[in-house]
């Protein structure tokens, strides 16, 4: 029940020196939700979720509210657009700091892991800390309800 | 006792000197310093545990707990929120109308309750507004600051050092709103029009988006309303017995702690999470001030100060008064007014018994120590919070950009409040 197992093998990554415009041409042509950054030896050293390139244009108050339910209307925000010059940042400028599991850490351990740190993916490292494949939750979620019998393979 | 007189008179100026450094925590210094002071008082014999104790103005303390406790209450209650986004949705995104508004709302809220409190809930709304106008929240934030410090000069309850001076020189709610608050009423006018001058770029922005306000349901941000009328039902009931003190006997404190007491047996909150909100270091650093200032008393350096002082007995009271509120203010700028004001008592009590008639000087030690602050980023803890407020936005506020529209805001209070106390006081 090692998440190797379980994990995707093919892993779109982005360069460190990659500009923005290109990791997000990366999410979007793949239709996926995390870049793993990684350096010439496949070594992680970041992560750029979706969330961090919308974070560009998010309104400041929402980090700064608990509950904005009694606004309705984004109003001005909603039009707002990513700057051009954010566009040209480079990946390293705002990715996440690298977070990983070990190609042999268990299933449920990774998705405790996923759930503490507020990760839709994470990625799977070898004992020589490259990447080797990534997991989500829903990969995860799937897995665990099959290995216990709840949905019955057909 | 000339030694005890320069020791008690090193020890309390050495920590103030400290404390101006702000290399170490205001209430840590202080607890450092009132052991200090009580440790080498009782060695040479001129201050004891019974005096240090007995030092504690707990009517200050008392009165300072009591108003925290219910702002703890309505804090949780979602009130200042809902009052901040109501002025956005009633401005109907003309920008001058919602300076007005916001301003109003922060000074009027911070005349009674904690101006930090009130800074810290009405800062987010006000980006909040900003942000769907399209708009930069950094004139709108800076003025709430700015007119919040000047209101809460207004009453004994406004600001700590109008509690500490209410109670050092016996002064009740009452004596505020005749003296104190028709000189900070004109002064907050003239401020608001000052401002609405010196952002006079900024507010002819044109509002993006003003219909997304007319969507703001201003009621949704109130979270419990039978808990929020209690609440506002105890804090006025307590307004209330302010203004009939004089008739009741009985000090500030016992009103504002009586209230809280009722407040939280009605509410019946999670009184850890209450307890949380209070703002204790305040509470503890008080108390610490107390404990050295008692010593310097205990020392006689007190005494020492109101004959050196003699002299001046011939001097106008008036003049005095008005450079006190340049000294106060000045001072007040570079550092937190508390410690400024606690300073300053000792120079006023040493003052009065000279045989001076030193009632006039409270109320310049009030406007200076409300007013000075605004000059400043670091000026006032109201200051402060605006400022960290906007560090976590995209705009910033810079110490450049707040000394530029605070010290001509602090220096035209000052000049107000300086010609109006000479003609009230003389």
């Amino acid at each position: 029940m090692q998440i190797k197992e379980y994990m995707k093998h093919q892993v779109y990554t982005a360069d460190p020196d990659a500009n923005l415009l290109k990791a997000a041409q990366l999410l979007v042509q793949h239709n996926i939700g995390t870049l793993p950054v990684v350096d010439q030896d496949r070594r992680l050293v970041g992560l750029l979720p979706m969330r961090k390139i919308l974070a560009l244009v998010m309104p400041d108050f929402v980090n700064l509210l608990e509950n904005f339910s009694f606004l309705h209307d984004f109003g001005a925000v909603e039009n707002r657009r990513i700057p051009e010059d954010k566009l040209s940042l480079s990946v390293k400028e705002i990715m996440d700091p690298p977070v990983s599991v070990d190609e042999t850490s268990g299933l449920l351990r990774t998705a405790a892991m996923l759930n503490q740190l507020n990760l839709m993916e994470i990625p799977v490292v070898d004992k020589d800390h490259r990447l080797i494949g990534i997991v989500s939750r829903v990969d995860i979620g799937t897995a665990l309800l099959r290995l216990w019998g709840v949905i019955s393979e057909e | 006792m000339v030694w005890a007189q320069i020791i008690s008179g090193v020890i309390f100026i050495g920590s103030l000197a400290l404390i101006f450094t702000e290399k170490l925590n205001r209430t840590i210094v202080a607890m450092l310093g009132a052991s200090i002071m009580l440790v080498v008082g009782m060695a040479l014999g001129f201050y004891s545990e019974q005096q240090a104790l007995d030092a504690i103005d707990l009517k200050t303390i008392g009165l300072l707990l009591g108003m925290m406790t219910l702002v703890a209450l309505l804090e949780p209650t979602g009130f200042f929120e809902f009052l901040a986004l109501w002025a956005g949705r009633i401005s109907k995104g003309n920008l001058v109308r919602l300076l007005f508004l916001l301003g109003t709302i922060t000074t009027v809220l911070s005349m009674f309750l904690d101006n930090v409190t009130t800074v810290v809930l009405v800062a987010p709304i006000t980006i909040l507004i900003c942000e769907i106008l399209g708009i930069t929240a950094t004139p709108f934030l800076i003025s709430e600051a700015l007119l919040s410090n000047i209101g809460g000069a207004a009453t004994l309850v406004g600001d700590p050092p109008n509690v500490l001076i209410g109670s050092e020189a016996g002064l009740s709610f009452n004596d505020f709103l005749v003296n104190s608050f028709p000189i900070v009423v004109c002064c907050w006018v003239v401020s608001l029009v000052l401002i609405r001058f010196l952002f006079k770029n900024e507010l002819s922005q044109t509002s993006v988006d003003a219909e997304a306000l007319e969507q703001i349901q201003p009621a949704e941000a109130l979270k419990d309303r039978s808990v929020l009328r209690r609440v506002l039902g105890v804090l006025g009931l307590a307004i209330l017995l302010f203004f009939l003190q004089e008739i009741l006997h009985v000090s500030s404190a016992v009103i504002a702690t009586g209230a809280a007491a009722v407040g939280l047996t009605i509410v019946r909150p999670d009184l850890p999470d209450t307890l949380k909100r209070i703002d204790w270091s305040v509470l503890l650093f008080f108390a610490a001030l107390f404990v050295m200032v008692g010593g310097l008393e205990a020392s006689g350096l007190l005494g020492g100060i109101s004959s050196a002082l003699g002299h001046l007995r011939g001097f106008p009271i008036v003049l005095f008064g008005v450079i006190l509120i340049w000294i106060t203010a000045i001072l007040s700028a570079v550092v937190d007014n508390v410690p400024i004001t606690i300073a300053m008592i000792p120079v006023i009590q040493g003052l009065s018994e000279t045989g001076l008639d030193v009632s006039p000087l409270w109320w310049a030690l009030v406007f200076g120590a409300g007013f000075g602050g605004n000059a400043t980023i670091i000026g006032s803890t109201a200051n402060i919070v605006v400022t960290s407020v906007s560090e976590k936005t995209h705009s910033p506020i810079t110490s450049a950009m707040w000394s530029k529209k605070g010290l001509p805001v602090m220096v035209v209070s000052c000049l107000i409040a300086s010609v109006l106390y000479a003609i009230m006081f003389s």
